[in-house]
This record gives structure tokens, sequence and C-alpha cells, in this order.
């Protein structure tokens, strides 16, 4: 708990907010075009060939598929939207540039898919049927090949933007978050690959239903697909790479990769481990448990280096009056916490107002990160927000 | 632009940063060149044997030509976990594939031959296939009534058919190179012959 008293801050905790600004990485820019780094010239070269895949595969679908095409994309780029949205929203702390979020995207969507992925299954599953039966490649194929093929496609992308942007990503809450937009592009584009798939199996002849009836399908299912395995397994790599904010932990960076690639091998094998039928649904709700649970421990894990940041850069700002030490304890909390903070407000304005406050406490934190900590017209526009919540 | 310090400097590159490029690219390598080059090193040794029929659709079956090489495809009798009860099946014999994929379709055979004409020429690649204007019908040793035409592309030349079988359609594709093709005109004739569709309780015809 914060006890800090109304004064000036004190140079100590001005000089833990420019440590913690420092160390966060938060108010750091992301710029992709890096000519000196390798790591640059492979995202480029393989995200252009993921797209050029992605164009002649689209080219059979301009002429008479072009609805399943039109539909398909409208359809799920609204919901990727969604889930986008909603991840921006989830990323609390510090939001991460929009540049690196959908350089990630961008990965996941054309590289990672395109590039590598549909290259790799493909030739797994016919491996497997020439080896071991078309039994086997048609109850198997998919689980022991796409797990391990697509999580290493979209991991390699995150390795790629950790070199590129290690001042912007190294800590748990980061991986998981470039993780989730890097899966998220995966899911989008695999969606609308499915959804065209979709059309053509009915000969075209109902390209419209084909679409939405993937889209229904894919969107009611897609809660536990690859935005959440890659969050997770990048969460993995980067305990396995180790950061300046966590060391190199090899045995639980594993534990978390191989939870993503046990969820997604278990999800896409539900059919045959469940024998069709109700232990097929069993089968994916115990992937869907695998997958949350990893998330769930690697975002606990995650949440301690964020909170205490926030904690330092607005420290001073409960010395100056700013904030008041309840305000900045609760913002630093976890969700039940801070929903009791909120609720124990009073009523129904002054609860709207205590959220209020939190948000603009947030905003204030990411423009202090912004100016290192000067105050800078974003930070007094900020804390100018804070008084006039407060007196509304 | 900073340069990367010179300890670090490799033709203008920041060594530093070949780790990780290297890293992605044995991934990309893995995937995209050695599993495909690895897979087709390794040929299709899956020949028809007497007695196999092959497992379209519920119900709906085809008598593979003995000798053929099955690539895809499920035979009755292959039991799988899943429960799966067929998928497109895909043959091939000395260079001339023969595929057959069932998808819900109701209309009448002519109707999904349009509409396959349609989807093939859409999404044809290198052989742009285009389907004859020789419509003949044609009726299977079960009474599966479907239509038939002729099916060319730049290089290669083979036949097309249509069945609509109780909701299910099956568009049916032969081709290869004319030598290679007159070879298997028979067999293939056989095959579509074979096509067969019962229903939960007797025959559907």
């Amino acid at each position: 708990m914060s006890t800090t008293a109304a004064a000036a801050p004190a140079e100590a905790q001005l000089e833990r907010r420019r440590e913690a600004i420092e160390a966060s990485g938060w108010g750091e820019r992301f710029k992709l075009v890096q000519p000196h780094n390798l790591c640059f010239w492979v995202y480029v070269v393989l995200v252009a060939i993921g797209l050029l895949q992605f164009v002649r595969e689209a080219q059979h679908f301009t002429g008479f598929l072009a609805p399943s095409l039109i539909s398909a994309s409208i359809l799920f780029a609204l919901y990727g939207l969604g889930i986008f949205w909603a991840l921006r929203l989830m990323d609390r702390y510090a939001h991460k540039p929009l540049a690196l979020v959908l350089a990630a995207f961008a990965w996941g969507a054309t590289a990672a898919v395109y590039g590598i992925a549909v290259h790799g299954n493909d030739a797994n599953i016919a491996l497997m049927a020439k080896l071991f039966g078309q039994a086997f490649a048609a109850d198997w194929g998919a689980a022991l090949s796409a797990p391990f093929v697509e999580e290493t496609a979209k991991g390699a992308g995150f390795v790629l933007i950790l070199a590129l942007a290690p001042r912007l990503i190294h800590s748990l809450y980061d991986a998981i978050f470039v993780g989730a937009f890097i899966g998220l592009g995966f899911q989008i584009l695999e969606d609308i690959q499915y959804g065209l798939n979709g059309a053509v199996a009915q000969f075209g002849s109902d390209q419209f239903g084909g679409v939405i009836s993937t889209f229904l399908l894919r969107g009611a299912t897609g809660i536990t697909s690859h935005a959440l395995y890659t969050a997770v397994f990048s969460a993995g790599l980067l305990y396995a790479i180790g950061t300046s904010s966590h060391r190199r932990r090899v045995g639980i960076g594993l534990a978390l990769m191989a939870a993503a690639v046990l969820a997604h091998g278990v999800w896409d094998g539900a059919a045959a481990i469940g024998e069709g039928g109700v232990g097929a649904n069993v089968a994916m709700l115990a992937a869907a448990l695998i997958g949350w649970t990893a998330l769930i421990v690697a975002v606990r894990r995650g949440m301690g280096p964020e909170r205490e940041w926030m904690r330092a850069i607005l420290a001073p700002e409960v010395s100056s009056g700013t904030l008041k030490a309840e305000e900045l304890d609760a913002l630093v909390a976890r969700r039940k916490e801070r929903k009791r903070f909120i609720h124990g407000a009073g009523g129904h304005k002054e609860r709207k107002r205590a959220k209020h406050l939190l948000v603009a406490a947030g905003d204030l934190a990411r423009e202090l990160a912004a100016s290192g900590g000067a105050d800078s017209p974003g930070v007094e526009h900020a804390r100018a927000e804070i008084a006039r919540l407060r007196s509304a | 632009m900073v340069r990367p310090p010179a300890e670090h400097r490799f033709l203008g590159l920041d060594r530093r940063t070949f780790a990780p490029a290297l890293a992605v690219i044995a991934v990309a390598l893995l995937w995209a060149v050695v599993m495909p080059l690895i897979n087709r090193s390794v040929a299709y040794d899956d020949p028809v044997e007497p007695g196999d029929v092959i497992q379209l659709a519920p119900g709906i079956t085809f008598t593979p030509a003995e000798g053929w090489n099955v690539e895809s495809g499920l035979r009755v009798g292959d039991e799988t976990r899943s429960g799966q009860q067929g998928e497109a099946a895909h043959l091939s014999y000395q260079g001339v594939s023969f595929t057959v994929t069932p998808g819900p379709f109701s209309g009448e055979p002519e109707e999904l031959l349009a509409q396959l004409d349609k989807v093939f020429s859409a999404t044809a690649t290198k052989e742009a296939f285009t389907v004859g204007t020789d419509h003949e019908a044609v009726t299977t040793d079960h009474g599966e009534q479907g239509v038939v035409a002729s099916y060319s592309g730049a290089s290669k030349s083979g036949v097309i058919a249509a069945f609509v079988i109780g909701g299910t359609g099956l568009s049916i594709t032969a081709f290869g190179p004319e030598s290679s093709m007159r070879e298997a005109l028979d067999d293939i004739a056989d095959m579509i012959a074979s096509v067969r569709g019962e229903a939960e309780g007797g025959d559907e015809g």
C-alpha cells in the first residue's frame, strides 16, 4: 500500500520514476525499418513471400468465386477488428505502439500462414498418409503437424519482433500481447481461407451460405484459437530467451511452449481423441482448459513488473496530490480489487467517476513515460483531466 | 540511423542480430523447403488391391481400378477414430490423375457440371481446364445417373463427370497426357461406372 503524504515528490521517487520508465520501455517508439538489423531483412523477405502466395491464392477467387472472397474477407475482417480492439483494451498498462502490433499481425497473416505453414502442413500430412496410411492421416494429420509447424512459424515472428524492438518487448506481458496479435493475424487469414474452402466445397452453388456457416463455426470457436496459442507460446519463448526484465528460465519457457502446442494439438485432434460426437466436444473443452490455464498462469506471472513500473511512475503524483494513494493502489491492483475500489466509491455517479479516474491515471502514466518523466503538454493535460474528473 | 559498433559490424549489419535471424531462417527452411523435399522424395506406394472400395461419403462409394495408386481417400474398412465416413479421393496411374470430390449439392447432374465448369475456370492455375460441350448422360452399374463430358487443358486432356446422389454431389475428373489417357480410359470408365450410392436402410438409386 502506498502511504506517501501530499507534498512535493521526493527526489528518490522521481529517480525511481526515471528508472521505471527506462526499465519498462514504456513510451519507446517502434521503428520497423532497421537496415543494420538482419532480422528486418528476414522479416521483409518472408512477409513478401507470404503476401505473394496469398495474392496467388486470392486470384482464383476473383471471377465466379469473387462473392466468396469478398464476403469471407469482410466478415472475418470485422471479426478480426473486434478482437484487435478487445486486445488493445486488455493491454491496460502501456499500450504497445500501433506500428508494433501491426507488424506482429502482418507476420501472422502473411509469412506464418502462407510463407511457412501451408507448405509444412501439406508436406507433413501427405508424408503421414504415405508412411502410416490414409486413416491415420485423416485422424491425426492436422493434430500432429499444425501445432508444431504453426506455433514455430508464428513464434519465429515473435523472435524477429523481439530482436527488432528489444526495448519495447522485454516483459512477459509484452510477449503475451505481441504473440496474441501475431496469432490473430494468422487466425483471420486462416479463417478467410476456410471460408473460401467452404464455398468451393459446395461447388460454388451457395457461396454466401458456405462462407457464413464457416464464419459461424470459426467465429464461435475462435476464442480458443491462434491468438491464445501464440500468446502462450510467445510467453514461453520470452522465458526461454530471457530479457532484461525476466532472467532466462528454460524450464518454464519450455513448459509454456509445450502447453500451447498441446492445447493446439488436442483441439485439432479432438474428433480422433474423443472418437467423434460428445467425446470430441469434451476434448475441445480440455484443449481450451489447457490453453486458458497456461495463459492465466503467464498473465499472473507477467503482471508483477508492469504493476511495479506503473506504481513507480505514478508515485510522485500521489506525493504532489494529483492522485490519491488508494487510486494508485486500485490502478495497479488485480481486476477484482479494482472492481472493489470502483464499487466502494458510492452511488452510480461516484462509481462512474472512480472508473474514469483510473482510466485517466493510466493515461497520465503513459504520458509521463512518453515524456521521460518531464512535464510535457500531454502530461499537463492528463493531470488536468484527473482534476476535472475529481471536481465533476 | 545508427551504425552498429565496429566490433559488432559485418557487411554493415549488426552481428548481434544474426542469431535470431538465422533461427527464423532455419524454421522457415525446415517447413517450407526441407519437409516438402522429403515428402516429394517418398513416393506413394498404396496400390489398389482386388476388393478395395473407396468410401467418399456415408453410403457413397466407388471401386478403384487395380494397380492405381491411392494418394488420398479412405477405403471401406479403413477405421478412423473420428468416425469419419469418407472424403475426397485422389488416385494416380502413369501420369493420369483421377479425383472424386463429394460435397453438398441439391440439383441435377447437368447443373452440377455447369457449376464445375465455372469453378474450374475460376480456380484453374497452369492448365486452365475447360469442360467440353459434348455432355452425355451416363448410368452407373448401380443405376446412379450422371453426366459426362470431355475436359481439356493446355497440355492435358481428360473427362469430367457429375453425379448427384441424395443431396451429395460428386465431381469426378480424370486427366493426363493423351497417350497415358488412352491407356487408362477403360479403367476410368470402369471406375465411373462403379459409383454407388446407398442410403441407410436401402438403395437410393
